[in-house]
C-alpha cells in the first residue's frame, strides 16, 4: 500500500469517523454548529426545527441567533473558552426558527492542531425552552410564595392578637411574635413543644387538647373564652378561635388558632353594665316619672313610677300610645311642644294632665332633656315628670282666695264710694267747696284702690286660666279714639300725643287690648316727669300693626328690659322707689298680647326714656 | 209725677242703705237683704225694675234672675245685676239680666241705667 493510499485511507477513516461523530451528535442534539477559532465566523449551523440553518459561513451569527440581552453573557463565555482552550458551555436565550424566543443549552469543544492551536470550534446545542419555562414559572411561584410568606409574617408579627398552629400531636408548629412575647420565649424554645411545655397550666393545656381533638373530628372551628395570668399584666381574659386546616384529601392536617385579649373590652362592658344598673336602680326607685324616647319620638323606656301611674306593664305601655292618656284640653298643646322639640333637637318643658289607672287626671310637670349618641348625634329625649297636682290645687286655692278677698274688699268700697258721692251732692248744694274737694280726693283714692284690687283679680283669673281672650273683629282707630278721649279728660300732667295713623281691622278682645294701651300710657305718666310728652303711635304693616307708647322718663336698665314683663317684678332704684304698684301691670299686658298671638317688648335708655311696643295680627291673619 | 217702684236685693246692708238713700227721691224703693224673700216681694209689689246683687248666700243673684225669667207673670220684668265679681257680667247676662253694672259703681251711672231700663224719661 502506497503512502498516498495509506494517507487516503487514513483521511477516509478520519472523515468516516467525523461523519459518525456528527451523526451521533446530530442524533442526540437539536443543533450542531462549527465556528472559526475566534468565534468571529460561524462556518455552519444545522438547526433542525429549533433554529434556522446556516449553510455558508456568516459573520453576523450573533444578531441572527442570540437574544440581545444575552449578548454580553455569550461574549464573556466565549472569551473565557478561547483563553483557556476549554469547552464553551452556556445556557442562554436564542431567536428560534419561528422568530419567537427560546432557551438553549449550548456546548462547544475546541479542535486543536498538533501545535495546540485552535483550528475550529465544534458545537452542539439543545432546545431547553420547555424546561426553562417550567423553571421560570416555578421560580415565579416560589417568589410569590415567599412574598406571601413575608406578608403573612408581617401581619402575624405586627398584630397584638396571638396566632399559632398546632399539629395533630398538640405541638406548636407556628407561633407569632405576640405569642412568643407573651410566653417570654424564643422560636427555638417554643416551636415543636406542647402547651404544657410552653408553660400552660395542666387544666388549660388539657382543655385546648380536647378542643383540638374536637376540631379534628368535626372539621369545624371552635370558639371560647378563657382567663389566665399573663407574665406581666396579671390575669387577662382571652377570646380564641381554633380553625381546622384541611388538606386536599379533606383531612385535618393542623389546627390554626387566633386569640385576642379582650380584658379591656370585658372590663368596659362590666363597667357599662354596672353604670347602667346603677342608673336603672335610680330611675326605678324614683318617684319621678322617667321615660326615654328614641330620635323619632317613640318611647323606648318607662320606669316603675310610670307603670304604677298607668297600671300597665312596661311591655303594655311600650305598645300603647301613651298620649291617649293626655287630657283632651292638653293633648294638642303637648304634642305640638313635643314634636317641635324633636324636630329642633332641643329640650322641652311642659305641664299637662294625664289619666291614671283610676281614671283620675293628675297634673304632671315634665322636663325633657336631649339624649345624644356617642358621635354627638341626636338620640331622643329623657323625660322626667313630677306630679304637681298638689301644687296646682294649692294654686287654685290661692287664686280662689284672692278672688274671694278681692270681692270682699270691693263690697265695702262700693258703699263707701256711694256714700261719698251722695255726700258730694249734698255739699254741692251747701257751697262747701273745701268739703267737696276733700270728698273728691277721697273718691279718687277709692277708685285707685278699686283699680289695684282689679289688677289682683285679673292676675288670679289669668293664672287659673279664666281670662279668655274673646276675639271679635273691631276697628283699632275707634278703640284708640276712645282711649284718647278718656286720657285727654283725665290727664293734665303730661302732654299725651296721639299720632295720626291709618286704621286697621283687628281680630282680638277689644276690652283687653284697651286695658293694655291704658296700662302702658298710665305707666308712661307714672315714670316720667310732669309736662313731658307721652306719644302713642300706630304703624300698620303687612299682616300686623305695631302700637307704641313712648315717654321721656327715667328709662330702664338693660338688665331689667326683659324682666319688667315678669310677674311681681319691680325695678328697684332711688328714682322709682316711691312709685306705687305691684309689678302686675306689664305681666298682664304681656299675657294678654301673647294670647292674641302678638309680641310685646321695650326699648329704653336710662335717663332718656322708654318705648313700649306691641304687635297684633290684623283681620284675616291667624291669631293664636 | 208717679214714682216708679225699684226693688233692690243685696245681702250687704250698707249697700242697701246707701242705695235707698240715693234713690228714694227718684223711686219708690223696696230693699231686701234676703234673696229667698224676693220672689214673694215681686209678686206682691210688682216693681217696675229690680236691682240684684249676684254673690249672695242661699240663693244667688243669677239663680234669682233665672227664677224671674221662668215665672209666667214676672218674666218681662227689667232686671239689672250688680256685682264685685269680674266674671259677673257674663254670669248675669247668661242668667237673663237686662244689664250689668260692676261694683264699685258710680251712682250717677247706675241711676241713668235704672232710669233708661225702667222707661223713665230723664227730667
Amino acid at each position: 500500500m502506497s503512502i498516498e493510499q495509506q494517507q487516503g485511507r487514513s483521511t477516509d477513516k478520519l472523515t468516516q469517523s467525523e461523519e459518525r461523530f456528527r451523526a451521533l451528535v446530530n442524533a442526540t442534539s437539536d443543533v450542531v454548529y462549527r465556528m472559526s477559532p475566534d468565534w468571529g465566523i460561524m462556518r455552519q449551523l444545522t438547526g433542525g426545527e429549533f433554529l434556522s440553518d446556516t449553510g455558508e459561513p456568516i459573520d453576523n451569527w450573533m444578531e441572527k441567533y442570540i437574544h440581545p440581552e444575552d449578548l454580553d453573557k455569550v461574549h464573556i463565555a466565549i472569551s473565557e473558552a478561547i483563553r483557556t482552550k476549554t469547552i464553551f458551555s452556556l445556557e442562554h436565550r436564542v431567536q428560534r426558527a419561528d422568530g419567537s424566543m427560546g432557551w438553549t443549552f449550548s456546548r462547544a469543544v475546541p479542535i486543536l492542531n498538533e501545535a495546540g492551536e485552535i483550528i475550529e470550534w465544534f458545537g452542539a446545542a439543545n432546545d431547553v425552552s420547555g424546561r426553562k419555562q417550567t423553571e421560570l414559572a416555578l421560580n415565579a411561584a416560589k417568589e410569590l410564595a415567599e412574598q406571601q410568606k413575608r406578608l403573612y409574617e408581617t401581619i402575624t408579627s405586627g398584630t397584638p392578637d396571638l396566632i399559632y398552629v398546632f399539629d395533630l400531636d398538640y405541638k406548636f408548629t407556628y407561633a407569632n411574635e405576640a405569642l412568643l412575647t407573651m410566653w417570654g420565649k424564643s422560636w427555638e424554645n417554643a416551636i415543636g413543644r406542647k402547651l404544657l411545655e410552653n408553660g400552660y397550666e395542666p387544666w388549660h393545656a388539657e382543655m385546648h387538647e380536647r378542643e383540638i381533638d374536637t376540631v379534628v373530628e368535626t372539621k369545624k372551628p371552635i370558639r371560647g373564652e378563657v382567663s389566665f395570668p399573663h407574665a406581666q399584666f396579671g390575669r387577662r381574659i382571652y377570646d380564641y378561635i381554633f380553625t381546622p386546616v384541611i388538606n386536599e384529601q379533606g383531612v385535618v392536617e393542623a389546627v390554626a388558632g387566633t386569640t385576642r385579649d379582650i380584658t379591656e373590652i370585658r372590663q368596659a362592658e362590666i363597667t357599662l353594665a354596672e353604670s347602667e344598673a346603677r342608673f336603672r336602680n335610680m330611675a326605678e326607685g324614683s318617684n319621678i316619672y322617667i321615660a326615654m324616647s328614641d330620635e323619632t319620638g317613640k318611647i323606648i323606656y318607662f320606669n316603675q313610677a310610670w307603670l304604677k301611674f298607668t297600671g300597665k306593664s312596661e311591655q303594655e305601655l311600650l305598645n300603647f300610645n301613651w298620649t291617649d292618656l293626655l287630657h283632651p284640653d292638653d293633648h294638642e298643646k303637648h304634642l305640638s311642644i313635643y314634636r317641635d322639640a324633636i324636630r329642633a333637637e332641643l329640650p322641652f318643658h311642659d305641664s299637662y294632665r294625664l289619666r291614671t289607672s283610676d281614671g283620675e287626671y293628675r297634673w304632671l310637670l315634665v322636663d325633657g332633656s336631649v339624649r345624644r349618641y356617642s358621635d354627638g348625634s341626636f338620640a331622643g329625649h329623657i323625660g322626667a315628670a313630677v306630679d304637681i297636682t298638689g301644687l296646682k290645687e294649692d294654686e287654685q286655692r290661692k287664686n280662689d282666695f284672692i278672688s274671694m278677698v278681692s270681692h270682699e274688699l270691693k263690697t265695702p268700697l262700693t258703699s263707701t264710694l256711694a256714700y261719698i258721692q251722695l255726700s258730694k251732692e249734698r255739699v254741692s248744694a251747701s257751697n262747701d267747696d273745701l268739703t267737696h274737694t276733700m270728698l273728691t280726693r277721697t273718691e279718687k283714692q277709692i277708685r285707685k284702690m278699686t283699680g289695684m284690687i282689679n289688677s289682683f283679680l285679673n292676675l288670679s283669673r289669668l293664672e287659673s286660666g279664666k281670662i279668655q281672650v274673646e276675639p271679635v273683629e273691631f276697628d283699632l282707630g275707634a278703640l284708640i279714639n276712645e282711649i284718647r278721649q278718656e286720657f285727654m279728660a283725665t290727664i293734665s300732667s303730661h302732654k299725651v300725643i296721639f299720632h295720626p295713623f291709618e286704621t286697621a281691622c283687628i281680630l282680638g278682645d277689644h276690652e283687653k287690648i284697651a286695658q293694655v294701651i291704658q296700662n302702658l300710657i298710665s305707666n308712661a305718666t307714672k315714670y316720667s316727669a310732669k309736662n313731658t310728652p307721652v306719644e302713642i303711635s300706630v304703624i300698620n304693616r303687612d299682616g300686623e300693626v305695631e302700637i307704641s307708647v313712648e315717654d321721656k322718663g327715667v328709662g330702664i336698665r338693660q338688665e331689667d328690659l326683659t324682666r319688667v314683663f315678669e310677674r311681681f317684678y319691680r325695678v328697684h332704684d332711688f328714682e322709682t322707689r316711691n312709685i306705687s304698684g305691684f309689678g302686675i301691670g306689664l305681666y298682664l299686658c304681656a299675657e294678654i298680647i301673647k294670647r292674641h298671638g302678638g309680641k310685646i317688648w321695650v326699648e329704653s335708655e336710662l335717663g332718656k326714656g322708654s318705648t313700649f311696643r306691641f304687635t297684633l295680627p290684623v283681620c284675616g291673619k291667624k291669631s293664636s | 209725677m208717679h214714682k216708679k217702684t225699684l226693688l233692690i236685693c243685696d245681702d250687704d246692708q250698707d249697700i242697701l242703705d246707701v242705695l235707698e238713700l240715693a234713690f228714694k227721691s227718684h223711686f219708690h224703693t223696696i230693699c231686701e237683704a234676703d234673696s229667698l224673700k224676693v220672689m214673694d216681694l215681686l209678686r206682691t209689689n210688682r216693681p217696675d225694675i229690680v236691682l240684684v246683687d249676684l254673690w249672695m248666700p242661699f240663693l244667688s243673684g243669677d239663680q234669682l234672675i233665672r227664677s224671674i225669667r221662668r215665672d209666667e207673670d214676672l218674666k218681662e220684668l227689667r232686671v239689672i245685676a250688680i256685682s264685685a265679681s269680674q266674671t259677673g257680667k257674663k254670669v248675669a247676662l247668661t242668667a237673663g239680666a237686662d244689664s250689668f253694672i260692676a261694683k264699685p259703681f258710680d251712682l250717677d251711672e247706675l241711676l241713668m241705667e235704672i232710669r233708661s231700663l225702667s222707661g223713665e224719661t230723664v227730667a
